[in-house]
C-alpha cells in the first residue's frame, strides 16, 4: 500500500450513496467538478464544439457552393480576400469545402464508432456475462480480427460492399467491434463476481434484465473514454481511406478527400493539402484532450488500444 | 523519483532535558507528517513522540489510519509528498531531518531497514531473491564490488550477479540465516517461486543485507497465515537476539505486542495515547482507549473484529476534533478534553499517558471523573505544555517467545 | 507453464490464426463484386470469350472445389499467377515487401527510440517541463494522420529543403545511404503516430510501476533514484508496452499502405489498392495473407520477448 493510498483509505468512510447511469452520483460529481476545472477539456470541448457547429451549420455558414467552379485556380491562401483559404485546382473555395467536408467526415467517424461499440458492447457483455463455451466462441471470432490489421479490413468490406456514407462507417467501425468487445468483456468479468450482481440474481433476475440494469451501467465509465477516443481514431481512419480513393465517394469533400485530391500539386499548392490536414489534427486533437480529461475524470487506466 | 525538501521546524523549549544517561538509538519527539491533498491538510501524524533502545524490541500499535505506516515512513524521508517536521528526530544523535536525499540513502538500508506488510507486493516480480538481497549487500559497500549505476545496469540485463562474488555469497549465506532451505538454489528463484512466508524471509534477510542497527517492520505478518505469522515473528525475535539489532514492530495486534515487545506506543488518529513497557502496560492501561483494546482481546478470533468493541469510527483526518482525538468515543470523556493533549506520567518510569484523566486536578476512580478544578487543571496543562520531556528508561529486554 | 510449451502453444495458435484468415480472406474476395474475366478483357469483350476465360481460371467451378485446390496450392507455396500480369503472385509479392518491410521496420525503430526513453522521461518527471513537453509533442502526434505528417514532411524535406528524394525506393543492395534517403521520411511518416502512442503507454505504464511497493522497498534499501528506476523499474514497465507495441503493429501496418502512395513507392499496399481495382484476385489474397502473416508473426515474436522479459511465465506460473 503507498502512502497515497494510505491517505486515500482514511478518507473512505461510508460513501454509500445512489446511482445516475450506474456510476456512483459522488463519483459523477466529483468527475463533472474535475472536468469543470480541466484545462484539456475546456479546450477540447471548445474545439469539438466549434467543428462540430460548423459542420452542422455548413450550408449557412460557408460562403460558397463547395462543388462550383466559380474562381481562379490554385490560389493561395489569403485571409483577406474572398478565397481565406485558397482555391483547389478546379477554382472551388476551399474553406467551404472544408466545412462541408466537416460534416462527413465526423459523421462517419461518429457513426463508425457507434456501429462498433454498439456490437462490441453486446458481444462482450454476453461472453463476459455467460462466460463458458459462448465465452470462447466469440472470444475466439475476436482474435481472429485482431490478426487483421484496421486497415486491411476497412480496405477488403469497400471492395467487397462498395463506396458510399453507409458502407464506410460500417467498414471502419467493424474494426473497433474487437476492442470494445475486449473492454466490455474484461469489465463485466471483474463485475460478475461483485456482491450487487449475486444479489441481483439471488432475487430471481432475468439474465437480460441483471446484463442490462446492473452489469451494463457499471461498465459505462471505461466505455465513455473508449468511445471518445476511438472517434479521434474513426476520423483519422475515415480520412486515410479517402485519402487512398476508397472513402464516400470521390467526388464528395471529405477532409481526407481534399487532402488526396491536393497530393497531385504539393510542389505548386502545398495549401491544398496542408489545411484539410490541420483541420483534421486539430479535430482530433481537440477530441483526444476531451477524452484524457474524461479518462482522469473517470479514472480508467491507458491502455494501448488508445 | 524527486525527493521532497523537509522542511525542518524547530519550536518550543530546548529538547533535550532526556533523564537517559545514554542516548536512544532512535529519539523522535513531536512528529508531524501532513499531507497536502485537495480536501485541505491531512495531519496523518500530529505531534508523536517516542525513543528506541539499543537491542529493543518497540511495538507501534494502532488501527489502520492511525499514523503508524506513515511514521515509519517520515523517519527515513519516504512519505512522499507529505511535510515531515519534528522537535526531534535523531538517530545516534544525527539529526535525520537534517539530511539530505543523499545522505539519507546511506542510512536506509545500511543503518535503518524495513520490512513491509505485503511480501508478495514488496519484492520485485522480475529479480532473483538472490540479486535484490546482494545488491543490499553492495550497497552496505564492505564487498569490493562497483556498484555504479553502470554496473549494476550490466549486472541486471547481461551478466546477471555472478554466484561467485561476495554480494552474492553473503545473500545465500543470509538466506540460511532466515531459515530458507537450499538457500543456494533459492538465490536463483524470482518472488513468485516462493510462498508467502518464504518471501517474508527473503524481505528479512534483505532487511538484514546492510547490518542495520534498527529495522522498522510495518506489519510484517499481516498479510501471512496465522501458523507462519509465529514463524516469522520468532525470527524477528531471534535475530534481535542474535545481532543485537534493535526493532520497531509497527503491528494493530495487541496480542502480538504483548508476546514480542518490549516497549509499546499506542496510536490513535496520529497521536500518541499512551506509551509503557509491555507488562506494564497490560498490568495497568491507563488510556481509556488503551483498556478499550486490551479488553477487545479475548474475543480476538479475525484481524480487525476486536475494533468493534470500541463504537464509533475514527475522525476523519480532515476534521480531526479539538483536543483529544477520542474523546467523540470516549466513555470517560469530559470537559477538559477539549484541551490540548499533554503526557501524564504513571509511577512506572516511562509510562505516560495522553489523557486528561491523570491530571493532578482531576479525581478519577479510574473510568469515571469524579470532581474536576478546571482552573487549576488547565494551568498544569499549561505547565505542561512548556516543558514535554522525552522520557527514555533503560529496561532489560523481556527476550521472549512468540506462541 | 514453461517457456517452451508458451512458445508451441503460441506457434500454433498463430498457424490457426493465418489459415482462418486465408480462409476468411478466400472468400471475401470471391464475394467483391465485378467478374475478375470480365475486367480483364475489357467491356467490350465478347460473351463466349469471357465465358472461355472463366473456364480456363477455373472460375466456373463449385466455390468450395476452388477452395480445396486453393488451399492445396498454397500449403505448396503456390500462391497462384495473377490474372493482370501472369506473373507468379509469389514473386510479386517478393518485389514488392522489400519495400514496406524497410519502412515499417525503421519506422518501428524510429517509434521505439523516441518513446521508451521519452515515456521514462516523462513518468519520472511528472508533471514537470520535460512531462509537459513530451506528451503535448506525443498527443499532436498521435492526432494527426500519418500519411498527411508524410506530405508535411515530403514538402518541407524534399520538395522545399531538397535533403531527400520525394518520390520512389531504391534498394539497400544498391547502397545503404540511398536506401535510408528514400526510407528515412515514408518511416518518419508511420513512425511519428505510432510513437506517440507508445510513448503515452510507456508514461502510464512506467507511473503505475513507480507507485508500485517494491519501488518502495528499493528507496527504502537506499539505492539511489537512477538505479531504481532503471534496474527495479525498466523490465516491469516493459512487460506491458511489448505486448501493446505487438498490438500497434497493425496501426503501423495500415500506415505503411497510405504513406507507399505519398510517395509513390511500389510496396504492398500500392499493390494491394491497384489488385483490388483490377479484380485480380490471385494477388489481393497473397498480398492480405502476406500482411496477416507479417502482422502474427511480428505479435509471435512479442510473445516470445513478453517472456523473455517476464520471469513469471519464463520460470512456471505462480502459485
Amino acid at each position: 500500500m503507498s502512502v497515497s493510498d494510505l491517505v486515500e483509505s482514511a478518507f473512505s468512510g461510508s460513501s454509500e450513496s445512489g446511482k445516475t447511469f450506474g456510476i456512483r452520483s459522488d463519483l459523477l460529481e466529483r468527475f463533472i467538478k474535475t472536468i469543470r476545472r480541466d484545462l484539456r477539456a475546456k479546450i477540447g470541448f471548445l474545439v469539438v464544439a466549434l467543428f462540430g457547429l460548423s459542420a452542422i451549420f455548413a450550408p449557412m455558414l460557408a460562403p460558397y457552393d463547395p462543388m462550383s467552379q466559380q474562381f481562379p485556380i490554385l490560389m493561395p491562401p489569403d485571409p483577406l480576400s474572398a478565397n481565406p483559404l485558397g482555391t483547389d485546382s478546379f477554382g472551388r473555395d476551399l474553406l467551404s469545402r472544408l466545412m462541408y467536408g466537416a460534416r462527413i467526415s465526423l459523421a462517419v467517424g461518429l457513426g463508425a464508432v457507434t456501429f462498433g461499440a454498439v456490437l462490441g458492447i453486446l458481444i462482450g457483455l454476453f461472453a463476459g456475462y455467460y462466460g463458458g463455451y459462448i465465452d470462447d466462441l466469440l472470444m475466439r471470432a475476436v482474435d481472429v480480427m485482431w490478426a487483421f490489421p484496421w486497415l486491411l479490413i476497412a480496405i477488403m468490406l469497400v471492395a467487397i460492399f462498395g463506396q458510399g456514407f453507409w458502407n464506410v462507417m460500417v467498414a471502419i467501425g467493424f474494426a473497433y467491434i474487437d476492442d470494445f468487445a475486449r473492454l466490455a468483456r474484461g469489465e463485466v468479468l471483474a463485475i460478475r463476481e461483485e456482491e450487487y450482481t449475486m444479489a441481483a440474481k439471488s432475487v430471481g433476475l432475468e439474465d437480460y434484465e441483471i446484463i442490462f440494469e446492473e452489469v451494463f451501467p457499471n461498465t459505462v465509465a471505461p466505455l465513455i473514454v473508449q468511445f471518445t477516443i476511438f472517434t479521434a481514431r474513426a476520423i483519422l481512419a475515415e480520412s486515410t481511406l479517402s485519402f487512398l480513393g476508397l472513402g464516400v465517394k470521390p467526388t464528395t469533400p471529405t477532409w481526407g478527400a481534399l487532402l488526396g485530391q491536393g497530393r497531385g500539386f504539393i510542389t505548386q499548392a502545398w495549401w491544398i493539402s496542408i489545411i484539410p490536414g490541420i483541420a483534421i489534427m486539430v479535430t482530433v486533437l481537440g477530441i483526444n484532450l476531451f477524452g484524457d480529461a474524461l479518462r482522469d475524470a473517470f479514472d480508467v487506466k491507458e491502455t494501448g488500444q488508445t | 523519483m524527486s525527493s521532497q525538501p523537509r522542511p525542518t521546524q524547530r519550536a518550543g523549549p530546548s529538547v533535550s532535558t532526556t533523564v537517559t544517561e545514554e542516548p536512544p538509538l532512535l529519539a523522535v519527539d513531536n512528529l508531524h507528517t501532513t499531507f497536502t491533498t485537495e480536501r485541505g491538510d491531512v495531519p496523518a501524524v500530529d505531534g508523536v513522540s517516542f525513543a528506541i533502545n539499543e537491542g529493543e524490541v518497540f511495538g507501534i500499535v494502532g488501527e489502520s489510519g492511525s499514523g503508524k505506516s506513515v511514521t515509519a515512513l517520515s523517519l527515513l524521508g519516504l512519505a512522499d509528498g507529505a511535510t515531515v517536521t519534528a522537535d526531534r528526530l535523531c538517530f545516534r544523535d544525527e539529526d535525520l531531518l537534517a539530511k539530505d536525499e543523499a545522505a539519507l540513502r546511506e542510512i536506509r538500508g545500511n543503518d535503518i531497514s524495513m520490512i513491509f506488510q505485503d511480501p508478495m507486493s514488496s519484492l520485485n516480480p522480475v529479480m532473483t531473491v538472490g540479486e535484490q538481497i546482494a545488491e543490499v549487500v553492495r550497497h552496505h559497500g564492505d564487498v569490493g564490488e562497483s556498484q555504479s549505476l553502470f554496473a549494476e545496469l550490466r549486472r541486471k540485463y547481461v551478466t546477471g550477479t555472478s554466484e561467485s562474488s561476495a554480494s552474492w555469497q553473503r545473500a545465500v549465506e543470509l538466506l540460511d540465516t532466515v531459515g530458507i532451505p537450499d538457500p543456494a538454489d533459492r538465490a536463483n528463484e524470482y518472488p513468485h517461486q516462493l510462498s508467502g512466508g518464504m518471501k517474508q524471509r527473503v524481505m528479512i534477510a534483505q532487511a538484514l543485507a546492510g547490518d542495520p542497527d534498527l529495522i522498522i517492520a510495518d506489519e510484517p505478518t499481516t498479510a501471512l497465515d496465522v501458523t507462519i505469522e509465529a514463524q516469522i515473528l520468532n525470527e524477528l525475535l531471534d535475530l534481535r537476539d542474535e545481532f543485537g539489532v534493535s526493532i520497531m514492530l509497527i503491528t494493530h495486534d495487541l496480542a502480538v505486542v504483548r508476546e514480542t515487545c518490549d516497549r509499546v506506543a499506542v496510536m490513535y488518529a496520529g497521536e500518541m495515547m499512551e506509551t509503557a513497557d509491555t507488562r506494564t502496560l497490560f498490568e495497568d492501561p491507563r488510556h481509556p482507549y488503551t483498556r478499550g483494546l486490551i479488553d477487545s482481546i479475548p474475543r480476538t478470533d479475525d484481524d480487525r473484529e476486536w475494533l468493534d468493541a470500541i463504537e464509533g469510527n475514527v475522525p476523519d483526518p480532515t476534521a480531526k476534533p479539538q483536543g483529544c482525538p477520542f474523546r467523540t468515543r470516549c466513555d470517560a470523556a469530559f470537559s477538559l478534553c477539549e484541551e490540548p493533549l499533554v503526557a501524564y506520567s504513571a509511577e512506572e518510569p516511562g509510562h505516560r499517558t495522553w489523557c486528561h484523566l491523570y491530571n493532578d486536578a482531576v479525581a478519577n476512580d479510574g473510568d469515571e471523573v469524579q470532581r474536576v478544578d478546571d482552573a487549576e487543571a488547565k494551568q498544569l496543562i499549561q505547565e505542561h505544555e512548556a516543558s514535554d520531556d522525552l522520557v527514555t528508561p533503560q529496561r532489560p529486554n523481556f527476550g521472549g517467545e512468540y506462541r | 507453464m514453461g517457456m517452451r510449451r508458451y512458445i508451441a502453444k503460441r506457434v500454433a495458435h498463430a498457424l490457426v490464426v493465418i489459415y482462418i484468415v486465408a480462409t476468411i480472406v478466400f472468400f471475401a474476395v470471391r464475394a467483391i463484386p465485378g467478374d475478375p474475366a470480365r475486367v480483364l478483357l475489357g467491356g467490350d469483350a465478347s460473351a463466349e470469350a469471357i465465358a472461355a476465360l472463366r473456364e480456363e481460371m477455373g472460375l466456373t467451378e463449385p466455390l468450395y472445389v476452388q477452395y480445396i485446390r486453393w488451399m492445396g496450392r498454397i500449403l505448396q507455396g503456390d500462391l497462384g499467377t495473377s490474372v493482370f500480369s501472369d506473373q507468379s503472385v509469389l514473386q510479386m509479392l517478393i518485389g514488392v515487401a522489400e519495400p514496406t518491410l524497410s519502412i515499417a521496420g525503421l519506422g518501428m525503430l524510429i517509434a521505439l527510440l523516441i518513446a521508451i526513453p521519452a515515456g521514462i522521461t516523462s513518468a519520472v518527471k511528472q508533471y514537470q517541463w520535460e512531462d509537459y513537453v513530451a506528451t503535448t509533442v506525443s498527443f499532436i502526434g498521435i492526432s494527426m494522420p500519418g500519411f498527411w505528417i508524410g506530405i508535411v514532411l515530403l514538402i518541407i524535406f524534399a520538395d522545399r529543403l531538397g535533403w531527400v528524394p520525394a518520390f520512389g525506393y531504391v534498394s539497400f543492395r544498391q547502397g545503404i545511404i540511398p536506401w535510408l534517403k528514400h526510407i528515412i521520411l515514408p518511416a518518419l511518416a508511420v513512425g511519428l503516430p505510432y510513437g506517440g502512442i507508445l510513448m503515452r503507454m510507456t508514461r502510464s505504464s512506467m507511473m503505475e510501476v513507480l507507485n508500485e511497493d517494491y519501488m518502495r522497498t528499493a528507496r527504502a534499501k537506499g539505492l539511489d533514484g537512477r538505479l531504481i528506476v532503471f534496474k527495479h523499474g525498466l523490465q516491469n514497465a516493459l512487460i506491458p508496452i511489448v505486448t501493446v507495441a505487438g498490438i500497434l503493429l497493425g496501426v503501423l501496418l495500415g500506415g505503411v499502405v497510405a504513406v507507399e502512395i505519398v510517395f509513390g513507392i511500389q510496396g504492398l499496399g500500392r499493390l494491394l489498392i491497384a489488385s483490388i481495382q483490377r479484380r485480380d484476385f490471385p494477388a489481393i489474397q497473397g498480398a492480405v495473407i502476406l500482411i496477416s502473416f507479417v502482422f502474427v508473426f511480428m505479435n509471435l515474436l512479442v510473445d516470445v520477448l513478453y517472456t523473455s522479459i517476464n520471469p513469471q511465465i519464463k520460470y512456471g506460473g505462480s502459485e
